[in-house]
């Protein structure tokens, strides 16, 4: 495990620029024990807390820290199979959700619900 | 693949009525004609491989279908998904005590925050979905780990994801997970023995309901369930009003399950809404939401109609010196000549008086002492329900923490919906609940990114009067830095109305995107 009084090095302490807001925010937490502690934070009931970052909140408890707009890289997200429980995964469970909406920042209105009442069946 | 509209597929099984007669039989026979294709007969009666190691919910029955279904392409017309959902929860289903530490899942109650009594369960799988989910079923120990097995093949990427690539998740998973879970959330228990030679519950009656409705306020109404035509199916209908006097009219289609799992369809007021109650409870009680926009409902209680008199509730818990009210006295038996109501207040008219219901107009005191007001008719009393106030000491809102979502056609948007109760304090004393008092509500930036980013201005609108956060439009918005989503981090605030002294008290409101994957247990 982490020595979580340990002080981390800072991305640009490594000679790295950090290139979005998570990476920023995550450059700001100081020590192991801090990222941790947001790492491991639970959120509300059925919101992921798999903060790669997460779907809904992101590791600080916010939303500035999110891949947004999601739409922009909503099909590298389904496609991995990353938050199954969210997104519907174009991997194996349903790898035809995105049929007929190539580009999710242009067609997003085109994605529906998956899950089947089998009423309309 | 199927794609349909995020309706909650369970709540259309109580629409189509089921034949009477021979429910066990059929079902045993739709298990054979749809799943022993797969799921092998083994000895005894009704009986197949898997699908004997389980018992769930029927949510959770009817989740399992619709997984077949996309899975290994399991055709079941609706009329059919319904009795085998039937069957499976009335001989497959949780008892009441094992359902219960879960109600708030079952009745599409999102906005809080799960704890379990294992120190890894969160992590390991309720970082993706909720805990309720995996507590809401029981299996045997070998079919706990089938179903950590079905995981890692179905969702290949897991182990690669955070709270899963620090450990080995699949080997932590098998070893301390699933026996865990057997040991604790078995197939086998006598709560659920007990449950199968428990007297049938019969729903038929005639009831009070009360609750109160986001936006439009406190309500009664009296209901009557009766038989309809079909297995454990019943028609409700409703009749009330608000307490302002605006009426509240409805009625509505149910199922019971399992003996205990009331699921009904309802219009209400004009509105399509659905309702979840438990029926083993002396006083049934759920909730009733919006098949759509489930943030939007509201708990409610029903109390059986009977001779003796009882005195149950009230609506609202707290009046303000000084001011006249409607106020609702919920019970049985209820007689306005023979009731007491307290030091202060005066009964100026009795505008309704039912077995069930007095409806009051109720004159405080301007001077009247802030306390509690004990409510007595004969033998019968309520105490620690009702109380006069002065001035409001502190609020607290609930829910402290909310996510509410960005909407589309596809995926309408979850509201934040927030309620406020009122408390009395005095020095050492216990608090005095005076339920929801008047408030204006308002939101601002979080912290200091939510104020740059100008989550305010983006994220959509709060009502001042209801404390109803309606989220803005999904979608990238080009007025934003990056084009980001009308996603926010707010500071939602009630400040008590008519006070000298500012009382008010913050939430924390997440506004985020939509998700499609939406079951009705997430």
């Amino acid at each position: 495990m982490n020595d979580n009084n340990k002080t981390s090095k800072s991305l640009q302490a490594l000679g790295l620029t950090p290139m979005n807001q998570k990476a920023r925010r995550l450059d700001q937490a100081g020590t192991m024990a801090e990222r941790d502690e947001v790492q491991a934070m639970q959120t509300i009931a059925g919101c992921t807390s798999s903060f790669d970052p997460g779907w809904e909140v992101d590791p600080f408890g916010g939303v500035a820290a999110l891949c947004q707009p999601m739409e922009a890289d909503l099909y590298g997200c389904a496609d991995p199979c990353w938050w199954p429980a969210q997104v519907p995964d174009t991997m194996n469970t349903y790898p035809d959700w995105d049929k007929g909406a190539p580009k999710a920042e242009r067609d997003w209105r085109k994605l529906d619900s998956v899950y089947p009442t089998g009423e309309d069946s | 693949m199927t794609k349909l509209r995020p309706r909650p597929g369970l709540m259309a099984l109580v629409l189509c009525a089921l034949p009477a007669s021979g429910m066990a039989a059929e079902g045993a026979q739709l298990v054979d004609r749809y799943c022993s294709g797969c799921h092998q007969p083994q000895a005894g009666e009704g009986s197949w491989s898997r699908i004997s190691a389980q018992r769930k919910t029927p949510e959770g029955w009817d989740m399992t279908i619709a997984r077949m279904g996309i899975m290994h392409g399991v055709q079941v017309p609706g009329e059919d998904r319904r009795e085998l959902v039937k069957y499976l929860a009335d001989s497959r289903g949780l008892a009441p005590q094992e359902s219960a530490p879960q109600r708030a899942l079952i009745e599409r109650r999102l906005n809080r925050v799960e704890s379990f009594d294992h120190p890894t369960f969160q992590q390991m799988c309720a970082r993706c979905h909720t805990g309720g989910r995996v507590l809401l079923q029981r299996r045997t120990e070998e079919d706990w780990a089938k179903l950590v097995n079905f995981h890692v093949g179905q969702y290949q990427t897991l182990e690669f994801q955070s709270n899963a690539r620090d450990r080995d998740w699949l080997g932590l998973a098998l070893d301390d997970i699933v026996p865990w879970l057997g040991d604790n959330f078995s197939v086998q228990s006598d709560a659920w023995d007990s449950w199968q030679q428990a007297t049938p519950v019969d729903p038929t009656g005639r009831f009070q309901m009360w609750g109160s409705w986001p936006g439009q306020g406190a309500f009664v109404a009296a209901v009557e369930i009766e038989a309809a035509e079909g297995d454990d199916a019943y028609r409700m209908s409703v009749d009330g009003h608000f307490l302002d006097g605006r009426e509240l009219q409805g009625q509505g289609m149910a199922t019971l399950f399992t003996g205990y799992e009331w699921r009904a369809q309802l219009s209400l007021d004009g509105q399509s809404l659905l309702q979840v109650l438990d029926f083993s409870q002396d006083m049934p009680s759920g909730r009733v939401f919006d098949a759509d926009d489930e943030a939007m409902g509201m708990q409610v209680t029903l109390l059986p109609e009977a001779q003796e008199t009882s005195i149950e509730a009230v609506l609202p818990r707290g009046l303000k010196a000084g001011e006249r009210t409607t106020l609702a006295v919920i019970g049985t038996g209820l007689d306005a000549d023979a009731l007491e109501v307290g030091e202060g207040l005066e009964v100026i008219e009795v505008l309704k008086q039912e077995n069930g219901l007095l409806l009051l107009e109720v004159a405080v005191d301007g001077s009247a002492t802030p306390g509690w007001r004990a409510l007595r008719q004969a033998d019968a009393t309520l105490e620690r329900k009702l109380a006069v106030y002065d001035r409001v000491d502190r609020l607290e809102i609930s829910p402290d923490f909310a996510v509410a979502r960005v909407g589309a056609e596809q995926t309408p948007a979850v509201s934040g919906v927030f309620r406020v109760e009122g408390y009395l304090e005095g020095e050492g004393q216990q608090p005095i609940a005076l339920g929801e008092v008047p408030v204006n509500w308002s939101v601002s930036p979080w912290d200091e990114t939510a104020e740059q980013d100008g989550d305010v201005t983006f994220a959509g609108v709060m009502d001042k009067a209801s404390g109803i956060f309606s989220p803005s439009g999904a979608g990238p918005n080009p007025e934003r830095k990056y084009d980001t989503n009308n996603a926010g981090n707010l500071r939602v605030s009630a400040t008590a109305r008519g006070q000298s002294e500012a009382v008010s008290d913050d939430a924390q409101l997440i506004v985020t995107v939509q998700r499609w994957n939406n079951p009705p247990l997430r």
